[in-house]
């Protein structure tokens, strides 16, 4: 498993960041892990950061200020350059079928995934991925 | 006669009483008796020729008797039959002799031809009475046989009477000749006439008598007995006069009066039969005036020669002039058509010989050609035998009314063709809202084949009560208002259930000087439309429902499954970090946490599964068959691990439905008939049975069943009849498969033997 330089989890629920932050730390899949509460506080994060140091977005759907869809629909707008290396993966409760087919109309979108991730889930993803 | 004979018995056998009944009288002579049987006989046979050879013997007897009396010439006349055994002659006296011949000459003479001769007869039977009557007065007197006059000596009591009825008797055929006139007659005379004779000849009876008595004893002298007679006799006629004059003044004055009222009626009459003459003439001449302006003519047939005659009107109607002389086969050429003259003759034959009569409306042509509608009336006249002889009647020109009536059924008949070919329940109605018209569809709504079912019946009549009351409300309200009742949406409940629904708009129907005399209804039925509408509307109810009920499931899902997650991740967490920290007793708590957790989960995944069932979904025609085969392979670890037996129908139907949701049925019915099952194999069995709206399809297993107090309950949300420690489930299932059978129009339920297994059933509408 290759290990990432960061990833970014972008949900305004904390247990459920901290429990990705612990897993991540735990395995030791990524050097940095940085936080958003929501879309926009992640576009932020994103636009501020130099070059492309984020290799991972964990994007939840349902958050307040900005929720996950219309995170991408912004995220789409950003240059290239900023997003050039970036996998986005939906990490998400929701099972709705409406949900999981809008997810994959989305070309940015890589892949859809319920939470929470445990140990040989978040293995697989990044072998996948990476 | 009786008398006679007993008379003669008495001088054969000698017995003195019955020739003479008192000592003191004289006898009743043979001869006499004998002239008496004689004249019996006679009256006996008054009108036979032998009465007069009876009475020729009577005379000779009576004339022989006088003679002998009268010249003393003895003929032994007397003593011819027997001897007198009482007195020394056997001789009739001289007064009975005379009254014989009196009587008998009377019998003669009384059947003339002359009325002098009859009158003569009279006299002599009077005299006779007079004769004898003064003899019974000697008897009333009591005066001795030697005291009376020597002419009248010895004629007997009982001589007396007998003459006195013989010559009334003989004169009652001749009341009205004569003296007996004025006593039978009935007018003011003849009152007079019997009331003073009965009057003068018993006050002569009595007073005599009493005088007579009153002489005898002393009592008077023989002047004196005159003078009282005389007085007495004068004071009693005159008191009789009097009264009698005054009855006679009444009835004069009633007779004076009546006739008066008499002559006052006669006068009136007269007055009155000239009044009605003349109106009469009036009516006559009116009733000429009338015909001649309605054309009516008359005419009339011998019957027995065909004579026929025309009146001026109906030679008009004919336009022929009046040299023309109509009779029975030419009267008949005039008519159009065959079967019309055929009508006719049939009409004249009828009314000859069986004195029916007719009235008939026909068609003639003109002695110009012009071809007319005529009415002919006709009927029979019989004589006193009751045979027909002669046929009469009226004749009337009734073209222009005749052309307008057809024109008139014409244009009605064009109009109904109008009203039934268009689509729309066309109806008119009088005043009282009774149906004057109606068209094809009015009466095909009504269920009525036949218009006259239906003409002049009224909306109660036609409707149920309500629907009626509704109607005649509206019908009101046109009427009172004059104004049109314009596009207004009502219904008819019918009785069987059915429910119509209309646009109707009334339109007042007005008369020429305006007045409202009923009313046209235009009806269009949108029973279809309303239908539609109701199902549209109870569709977007029902998918605004189902809409907010996935939104809720949706986010009550949602939410209830994000703390889920995050304790169901912690905990796992807690216990591959720290559990080798942990004892035996937490590692039980452990395991009961998670399966806690294991199943809120597994009911908020049913509660999502329930919501995606009201999700939108196409309609499509699938094969059931195909369809179950596919809930078979994704129930397939199940089936397997059961054993489970699953029989599908040979022939299952292509329905139309939503599949997704038809096959989540399925599935949950099917996976439930494994599910509650005791130890045994299970065994399901799929069918399914058409009907005319829907497809019944039935579920059969051999499970535990159920018993028929939850057989509703069972389809209620969370609803679960065993504990989770004997058959896992949520509650979810069944409620989910209701709803998706209501999607389908349809219904679901169980029939069910506890213990042998359940059979459910559900419907889907064909018509989706």
């Amino acid at each position: 498993m290759k290990k990432l330089d960061c990833i970014l989890l972008v949900d305004d629920d904390e247990d459920c960041n901290f429990f990705h932050r612990r897993l991540i730390k735990k395995m030791g899949c990524a050097e940095r892990i940085e936080e958003a509460k929501n879309g926009l506080e992640a576009l932020e994060l994103i636009k501020s950061e130099r070059a492309c140091p984020i290799d991972m977005i964990l994007l939840d759907i349902n958050m307040p200020v900005m929720d996950g869809w219309t995170f991408l629909a912004e995220y789409e707008k950003l240059p290239l350059e900023k997003r050039a290396c970036i996998v986005v993966v939906m990490l998400t409760s929701s099972v709705n079928s409406d949900d999981v087919n809008h997810a994959h109309s989305q070309s940015v979108v890589s892949a859809f995934v319920n939470k929470y991730l445990d140990e040989s889930r978040l293995r697989s993803l990044i072998e996948s991925k990476f | 006669m009786i008398i006679a004979a007993f008379v003669m018995l008495g001088w054969f056998l000698e017995i003195p009483i019955l020739t003479r009944l008192n000592e003191a009288f004289p006898s009743m002579k043979f001869n006499t008796a004998l002239s008496f049987f004689l004249m019996g006989l006679t009256m006996w046979f008054y009108q036979h020729r032998v009465r007069y050879l009876l009475v020729i013997i009577v005379c000779i007897l009576g004339i022989s008797s006088m003679f002998q009396s009268i010249l003393g010439v003895d003929l032994f006349l007397e003593e011819l039959f027997v001897e007198d055994f009482i007195e020394n002659s056997g001789l009739m006296s001289s007064a009975t002799a005379i009254c014989f011949l009196l009587m008998s000459v009377g019998w003669i003479i009384r059947d003339s031809e002359n009325r002098k001769t009859i009158q003569a007869a009279h006299l002599l039977f009077n005299t006779v009475s007079i004769i004898s009557f003064l003899s019974l007065i000697g008897y009333t007197f009591g005066i001795e046989t030697s005291d009376r006059l020597e002419f009248m000596s010895s004629m007997a009591l009982h001589t007396s009477v007998l003459f006195i009825v013989i010559s009334t008797g003989s004169l009652l055929p001749f009341v009205n000749v004569g003296i007996s006139k004025i006593f039978i007659g009935a007018n003011s005379g003849s009152k007079l006439a019997k009331k003073m004779y009965l009057l003068l000849i018993l006050a002569v009876l009595f007073v005599g008598f009493g005088v007579v008595r009153l002489a005898r004893a002393g009592l008077v002298s023989l002047e004196g007995s005159i003078t009282l007679t005389g007085v007495l006799i004068l004071v009693v006629s005159l008191i009789g006069v009097t009264l009698i004059a005054f009855q006679l003044f009444r009835e004069e004055e009633v007779r004076t009066s009546l006739e008066h009222k008499l002559k006052r009626i006669n006068t009136e009459l007269e007055t009155q039969v000239e009044k009605r003459t003349k109106e009469l003439k009036e009516t006559v001449d009116l009733l000429n005036r009338t015909n001649d302006s309605a054309k009516i003519g008359y005419w009339t047939l011998d019957v027995n020669t065909h004579e026929v005659s025309w009146s001026a009107v109906t030679r008009t109607i004919h336009e022929v002039d009046s040299s023309f002389v109509p009779d029975y086969s030419t009267g008949v050429q005039f008519y159009k058509s065959e079967k019309d003259k055929q009508d006719i003759t049939n009409a004249v034959t009828k009314a000859a010989n069986q004195g029916v009569s007719w009235d008939l409306e026909l068609e003639i042509i003109t002695a110009q050609g012009n071809v007319k509608w005529v009415r002919t009336i006709g009927f029979a006249e019989h004589d006193s035998a009751g045979n027909c002889v002669k046929i009469a009647g009226t004749f009337q020109d009734i073209h222009e009314r005749k052309m307008a009536e057809i024109k008139l059924s014409e244009e009605r008949q064009f109009l109904q063709l109008a009203i039934d070919t268009i689509p729309v329940n066309v109806y008119a109605k009088d005043l009282e809202s009774r149906k004057t018209l109606v068209n094809k569809q009015e009466l095909e709504l009504l269920g009525v084949s036949n218009v006259e079912d239906v003409l002049g019946k009224n909306d109660f009549d036609l409707y149920p009560e309500e629907s009626a009351k509704i109607s005649r409300a509206e019908d009101l309200k046109v009427f009172e208002t004059g104004e049109s009742y314009e596009s207004e949406e009502t219904s008819i409940q019918f009785s069987d259930g059915r429910q119509e629904w209309f646009i109707t708009s009334k339109i007042p129907f007005k008369d020429f000087q305006g007045v409202v005399k009923g009313l046209i209804g235009v009806s269009v039925n949108i029973t279809e439309r309303k239908k539609l509408e109701y199902k549209l509307q109870n569709y977007a109810i029902l998918e605004a429902k189902a809409k907010e009920m996935e939104q809720l499931a949706y986010i009550a899902s949602h939410d209830l499954k994000e703390p889920l997650l995050t304790v169901k991740a912690y905990i796992s967490e807690l216990f591959a970090d720290f559990g080798h920290q942990l004892d035996g007793e937490a590692r039980y708590f452990q395991k009961t946490i998670e399966k806690g957790i294991d199943r809120m989960q597994t009911l908020v995944d049913g509660l999502l599964d329930y919501s995606r069932a009201s999700a939108r979904e196409e309609l499509k025609v699938i094969n059931v068959r195909e369809l179950l085969g596919e809930v078979c392979e994704s129930l397939s670890q199940t089936i397997e691990a059961s054993g489970a037996i699953i029989q599908k129908d040979f022939e299952l139907p292509d329905i139309k439905c939503y599949p997704i949701k038809l096959r989540s049925l399925f599935q949950n019915l099917i996976s439930n008939g494994i599910k509650y099952q005791d130890e045994q194999t299970p065994k399901i069995q799929v069918s399914a049975e058409q009907f005319d709206e829907y497809w019944q399809f039935c579920i059969a297993d051999n499970g535990i069943g159920i018993e028929s107090q939850y057989y509703d309950q069972i389809f209620s949300m969370f609803k679960r009849l065993h504990s989770r420690h004997e058959y896992e489930g949520t509650g979810i299932g069944l409620a989910q498969c209701q709803k998706i059978v209501e999607f389908h129009n349809g219904k679901i339920w169980v029939e069910s033997v506890k213990g042998k297994g359940s059979n459910f059933y559900f419907t889907i509408a064909k018509d989706l």
